[in-house]
């Protein structure tokens, strides 16, 4: 299976620090085709952007029809008027952007029985997806098991996020990212921590 | 009307594929969920597109979603590319999405939608493949209220279901459903299938391809993400079982054109009344046929 | 050895473009193309319905979906719907009020009188169905001067801007509950799906978009037995409600336009009253584009057979919300109906086989039992 960061690589990308360039529509299209690989192979990490990747994922998913909650104060004003959504505290948003060195203090929309996919999907923002205490993979998209390395964040994290998604199809849906790449962790992904660091 | 009210005659430019920036951005959405949550029908609002609901409508929007430039898109009907349907659609996404390319070659699409059937081919990880769904709820047959059969699924009750399966085998000693074979997803969701034949079914278990089935009348998306278990309902002492293709004395029948064992095929009747069977995926088919006249080449050549 | 030809899909389909086309231009030489206005105002009910149905209220794109269509309703309501689905949505407008409506017609089976007075206007309801064999063969000139003779003739209007509404009255006297709370937000069909249990504000849309004939039979399920509304047409009107958007620059709201509009209020015998409350009558609203007072009639039965099915249950399809907001969709159900004419042969195939299958088993067991006995 080729890198996916070549897909992106090889899309003419619109050069800039204007992050207003996240929203022209063929950026939303090489954008998502990247999460899409990222949620279909849990664990895999994606080249998003140059910088503020999260802007980025934030600007494929989110707009007026979606709610928002951004508890740690990552986006700039600037920002969220781009992405139009209603802001909400993050027990009650459908999306989520938070900083991964910080304890998660809430609880999440875990959806319901009948309409799961209200469970929340989670922006978690960190320094590395390279280096930083090692996790096993496995369930679906995962063809036997991964390993990946999570660098700074919040060692309660691995629990929190395992307790939320202890009731499938109840769960909450992670994307991890630092200024640049992404991987995701659906609620289906089963995460082990191997103890290696 | 204003009586000086004239038609915006010029105003035929269409958004790339169609949808507007915030249709494709809500789909896109719960495309993720759909992936998240495997064979749960994750309800989306279906735009309104220039063709019948029924024909399509489901797919080709999760298709318009996920094209951009570069792309190159084959879209088959009953496993045809020149099913008139097939050409219908291609020739949408041909006018909306320029710089999208379309071909008939499986192995040379990383998008593929299609009505009825999967490829013979076996999809890699680099592919994603689209089906068509009229009814995505395969619970519909024991519960007719949406709200009840919600309840089911999420509880993953499918005792009404199998009941229903078991009866078929008290009838007629066999599971009598053809297609649109319900198939349960990593142990938890049972989907319909769309309507391919059972053949096919085994082809989602640990399909190395994403795998996305849209119903646009019904207003549903669902995913077998790729390396998952999708597993057919079946008995232990009445197993599930594909289409054999075998004649009266037992042996696999070929395709007419290609020879081929292995496929699923149409059976044809002539005029003089006989009966002919030939590959449905016709891709496949002229692959193998091109592939057969080059060696017959070679050994005349040598 | 011959081959099903896998080739000419294409072919087929630009040939089936051209038969089309030489059907609607059949009349030859002495025809001419059919102008949009003439459809528009010569054939204004079917317009109206097309309006209705698609969901898009644009009466020169109606038109034009009409000729294209050639009289399709079903076909044209949807062209207009796909047309819809391209345009963005720049602003929605606030619940706008009816009570403003500029009436053309206006009636209450209720009262003999109602405050306002009662107004005719065009109804065909009181004329004769004899077939005007005059129009057959009608001249542009008698054609021309029938529209200037009744502007000559209409006298200066003295009537009001607007009438008051029937249903404030019953209120005011207490024979109806009190107009409910408007919910914040509307639920919108075009942008989320219908998930049930859905609200009021859901079926009304679901309805007021849906096709005529669906909605109709439906609502004659119910009152003719199949249900229990026993309606009385407290007021319908006919006429053109001014749309207010706010202002761009101050946000007052300011008129955008109007919008042709049937509306009916049916009054129903309250079932069930709840305990202890005093009895009181119960409302059964429709209303959609257009002039189409069947479809709204339809609409308010239903409304009010919905509300009953939605607080104590469904006794009757009709009062279910899920059997009647899924099956009323004219542009799905005509789609789902089409669908069947598609190439289906693959699983057919599938199906010949499970009816092989089962007929060898059979005619073994048959077989089996026949060297028993």
């Amino acid at each position: 299976m080729p890198e996916p960061s070549a897909v992106a690589r090889s899309e003419p990308l619109l050069a800039g620090s204007d992050l207003l360039r996240f929203w022209h529509p063929a950026m939303q299209q090489t954008l998502f085709r990247n999460l899409l690989k990222a949620f279909s192979y849990p664990g895999e990490s994606v080249w998003l952007a140059d910088t503020d990747s999260a802007v980025a994922i934030l600007a494929t998913l989110v707009d007026a029809e979606t709610t928002l909650s951004d508890p740690h104060q990552l986006l700039s004003d600037l920002t969220r008027t781009r992405l139009n959504a209603p802001l909400t505290d993050p027990e009650r948003a459908g999306y989520v952007i938070v900083c991964g060195d910080l304890e998660p203090d809430f609880a999440p929309q875990l959806g319901s029985l009948e309409s799961p996919e209200t469970g929340a999907t989670l922006v978690v923002v960190v320094n590395s997806l390279f280096n930083g205490p090692c996790w096993q993979l496995s369930g679906p998209g995962v063809r036997q098991s991964r390993r990946i390395r999570v660098g700074g964040l919040d060692e309660s994290w691995l629990n929190a996020r395992n307790n939320w998604c202890s009731g499938f199809p109840l769960g909450v849906d992670l994307i991890i990212t630092d200024q640049q790449y992404c991987l995701a962790l659906p609620r289906t992904t089963l995460i082990e921590d191997t103890g290696a660091n | 009307m204003n009586p000086g009210y004239e038609l915006p005659v010029d105003d035929v430019n269409y958004n790339f594929a169609f949808l507007d920036e915030f249709a494709k951005r809500e789909i896109r959405r719960n495309i993720l969920k759909a992936i998240s949550i495997p064979g749960y029908q994750t309800p989306y609002a279906s735009r309104e597109m220039p063709m019948g609901r029924g024909f399509g409508t489901g797919g080709l929007q999760l298709t318009l979603s996920l094209l951009g430039a570069g792309d190159t898109l084959k879209v088959i009907d009953q496993g045809a590319d020149d099913s008139v349907n097939a050409v219908n659609l291609r020739q949408f996404v041909e006018l909306t999405c320029p710089g999208a390319n379309t071909t008939e070659r499986a192995v040379e699409a990383n998008i593929i939608q299609s009505r009825h059937r999967i490829p013979e081919d076996k999809l890699t990880a680099d592919q994603i493949l689209v089906l068509q769904v009229p009814t995505p709820d395969p619970l519909t047959i024991v519960e007719p209220s949406e709200a009840r059969r919600k309840i089911m699924h999420g509880e993953g009750d499918y005792a009404p279901l199998l009941t229903r399966l078991y009866e078929d085998i008290v009838q007629f000693d066999e599971i009598a459903i053809s297609n649109r074979y319900p198939t349960r997803l990593n142990g938890h969701y049972v989907i319909d299938s769309s309507p391919i034949p059972r053949f096919d079914v085994p082809k989602m278990h640990q399909s190395a391809a994403l795998i996305l089935l849209g119903a646009g009348r019904e207003r549903k998306i669902y995913a077998v993400p790729p390396f998952t278990d999708a597993v057919p309902l079946a008995f232990e002492d009445v197993a599930f079982r594909t289409e054999a293709f075998l004649d009266s004395k037992g042996n696999r029948r070929q395709c007419d054109r290609c020879t081929s064992v292995t496929s699923y095929l149409d059976e044809i009747i002539h005029p003089d009344g006989s009966r002919h069977w030939q590959c449905s995926d016709t891709g496949y088919c002229n692959d193998r046929c091109v592939q057969r006249q080059n060696a017959e080449c070679e050994e005349a050549r040598s | 050895m011959g081959y099903v030809a896998i080739k000419g899909g294409g072919k087929a389909i630009a040939g089936a473009h051209t038969a089309v086309e030489s059907l609607r231009t059949a009349e030859g030489e002495g025809g001419s193309p059919l102008p949009l206005a003439s459809i528009e105002h010569q054939l204004r009910l079917l317009t109206s319905r097309v309006l209705s149905e698609g969901g898009l209220y644009h009466p020169r794109l109606a038109a034009l979906a009409i000729k294209q269509m050639q009289g399709d309703t079903l076909e044209a309501a949807f062209a207009l719907r796909a047309y819809r689905s391209t345009r963005p949505r720049l602003m929605e407008t606030p619940t706008q009020s009816t009570s403003g409506m500029r009436l053309i017609r206006r009636i209450s089976s209720a009262f003999k009188d109602i405050p306002g007075g009662q107004m005719l206007g065009p109804t065909m309801d009181y004329a004769l169905r004899l077939l005007r064999l005059d129009l057959a063969d009608e001249s542009p000139e008698t054609f021309r001067k029938v529209s200037r003779q009744f502007i000559k003739d209409a006298p200066d209007s003295d009537l009001p801007d607007s009438f008051p509404k029937v249903v404030d009255a019953l209120r005011e006297e207490g024979l109806l509950p009190p107009q409910p709370d408007r919910p914040d937000s509307p639920f919108d069909i075009t942008r989320e799906p219908l998930i049930f249990p859905v609200p009021r504000s859901a079926a009304l849309a679901t309805m007021a978009r849906a096709e005529t004939g669906s909605l109709l039979a439906l609502a004659y399920s119910n009152v003719r037995g199949y249900g229990n509304v026993h309606p009385t047409i407290a007021e319908l009107r006919v006429g053109y409600v001014p749309v207010m958007l706010p202002h761009p620059i101050t946000g007052e709201p300011t008129e955008a336009g109007e919008v042709l509009m049937t509306e009916c209020e049916v009054v129903a015998t309250q079932e069930g009253a709840e305990s202890g409350a005093p009895p009181l009558f119960s409302l059964g609203y429709g209303a959609c584009f257009g002039h189409n007072e069947v479809k709204a009639i339809a609409m308010a039965i239903l409304d009010r057979a919905l509300q009953k099915g939605m607080q104590d249950g469904a006794d009757c399809p009709s009062e279910d919300p899920e059997f009647v907001l899924l099956h009323v969709d004219g542009v799905d159900s005509m789609g789902f109906a089409n669908h069947y004419k598609m190439p289906h042969y693959v699983t057919f195939q599938s199906e010949v086989d499970r009816l092989r299958t089962t007929q060898e088993k059979d005619a073994a067991h048959t077989k089996a039992q026949g060297a028993e006995s």
